[in-house]
């Protein structure tokens, strides 16, 4: 009868439903998670997400009710420690890391580490750009020059400005495409687009300034529409003041005199 | 003839001459682990362990997602305030509370499994499936649906033509990128789990053998984590 190296500890008689002498049963050393345990952990992490929708919702309305703008870190700091809170206790109890392997708390404690890595050298390049060559200061979309007040684009239209005539266009194809003239078509496009614009700005305030002026040309919406738009719009969506220095087109575009200087001596350019 | 000294719990006995062969035992006690593993438990740990370096992996691949995130929002930050105000948080609220019972549901499942409560297992896995299509469903029909018909779209296919900020196609295309592998994901954890399911109504999970339960489930868990830092981040920024 072959024998194993190491016979088992009692030497009972052989047996050969179960040679390795491990018995059947409940698994040895697996830990099971008590059910009450389970749901308190639920029932925390129900709380947390309450928690972390009603700050949010309360910064909103402290900076609405108050006017008073909180510092952009304190949104983020907030909602992270809590998404933290309750990774964490997904992690320990309900993923069983608490009653496991030190081993796999150790790769997942690594996993984190490698992604920290990946942030902080990405943020140590993208942050510093620009110190050092100048050659390599690009403006997005070199075309663009912006929109005049009679609402003609200067040069290329970027995406989002391009997205307008687009709009435009697919109307006026569903009116044709209805049985319109091309002029009926053309008004009922018009009419369409006024009531989008209408709808648009009642939900979320008026829109990129550009995108107005380019709405208010005479092939559009015209301009006696959009200032009447613009009379009765609503403030927007009171997510504070808007930068002073304007959205991000407006860094794009050159400017005179813009030489893409070093950062810290000269105007402020958008990096590549 | 072999002493039978061992016998699985709850399983009906034979009675005097019977061999216990001819007693059929449950698909799960009658596993035979492999033979490079000393015990069962060896290779349950093994298997579970392995499991951690693919989830790892799976973190590494929404970490790339994130760091997207991190960088678009570093550069546009008003693209991305107003990007968020898009999106309706009471959708991305529901999803979470979907997502974290199917999350309990599933530790549940294992538990199940782990004390040999065959219904109770049945029950929580497809509880779990069922919570994962509800999660997509609600996605799809009443988030990216009205979205996408409405032009707010990402990249080169953005047609809405009343954006607030200029790089707003930048942001959309963070937003269907994060939340669109996410959902795959969700997708993939199904499948896992309805096959769990489909081989739980024959017997195939017990005490002693429920690893691809336990797999599953740490699968489905992690879909969860992402969703935990996924849904501040889109929906609770201003």
């Amino acid at each position: 009868m072959a024998h194993h190296a190491h016979p088992p500890a009692n030497a009972a008689a052989f047996d050969e439903v179960d040679p390795h002498g491990e018995g059947f049963g409940h698994g040895h050393g697996h830990h099971i998670t008590p059910a009450i345990v389970l749901q308190l952990i639920l029932a925390v992490l129900l709380f947390f997400t309450a928690l972390t929708v009603g700050l949010a919702q309360g910064e909103k309305w402290i900076s609405a009710a108050f006017d008073v703008t909180l510092p952009h870190w304190v949104n983020v700091v907030v909602a992270m420690s809590i998404a933290t809170i309750k990774s964490t206790l997904v992690l320990l109890y309900f993923m069983h890391l608490r009653h496991d392997n030190p081993i796999n708390s150790i790769i997942f404690g690594f996993t984190i580490l490698a992604f920290a890595i990946f942030l902080c050298f990405t943020f140590i390049d993208i942050g510093n750009r620009g110190y050092l060559d100048p050659v390599k200061v690009h403006h997005r979309w070199n075309g663009y020059m912006g929109v005049s007040d009679d609402g003609t684009v200067q040069g290329e239209a970027p995406p989002f400005l391009a997205a307008v005539d687009k709009r435009f266009d697919e109307l006026k194809r569903r009116a044709m495409a209805a049985g319109a003239s091309e002029d009926a078509a053309l008004a009922q496009a018009r009419k369409d687009l006024e009531a989008e614009f209408r709808y648009s700005v009642k939900g979320h305030g008026l829109p990129h300034e550009d995108l107005v002026k380019r709405l208010a040309s005479k092939d559009l919406l015209g301009p006696e529409v959009v200032a009447d738009i613009r009379a009765h719009a609503p403030h927007g969506h009171g997510h504070g003041p808007a930068a002073p220095t304007g959205t991000s087109v407006d860094r794009a575009r050159p400017k005179k005199g813009d030489t893409g200087v070093l950062r810290g001596g000269g105007v402020t350019t958008d990096t590549h | 003839m072999a002493t039978i000294n061992a016998q699985p719990h709850g399983e009906p006995h034979g009675g005097p001459g019977h061999d216990i062969d001819a007693v059929k035992r449950p698909m799960w006690a009658r596993y035979k682990h492999g033979h490079h593993f000393r015990t069962q438990d060896d290779e349950f740990d093994a298997c579970k362990t392995g499991m951690w370096l693919f989830l790892a992996t799976e973190v590494l691949l929404f970490a790339g997602l994130f760091m997207s995130y991190t960088f678009f929002r570093y550069k546009y930050p008003e693209a991305f305030a107003n990007g968020s105000n898009y999106l309706d948080w009471r959708w991305g609220g529901l999803n979470t509370v979907v997502l974290l019972i199917s999350s309990y549901t599933a530790a549940m499942a294992v538990r199940n499994a782990q004390l040999d409560q065959q219904k109770a297992l049945q029950r929580n896995l497809l509880i779990t499936v069922v919570c994962g299509a509800l999660f997509v469903v609600i996605k799809a029909v009443f988030e990216y649906g009205p979205k996408w018909a409405q032009g707010k779209r990402p990249g080169e296919w953005f047609s809405y033509p009343f954006a607030h900020d200029a790089m707003e196609p930048a942001w959309w295309s963070v937003y269907y990128s994060a939340t669109g592998i996410h959902a795959l994901h969700v997708l993939i954890g199904m499948a896992l789990l309805y096959r769990c399911y489909l081989r739980s109504k024959r017997g195939a999970y017990g005490p002693t053998h429920y690893t691809m339960v336990e797999n599953a489930a740490l699968y489905w868990h992690l879909v969860d984590l992402i969703w935990i830092f996924l849904f501040p981040l889109l929906y609770l920024i201003h």
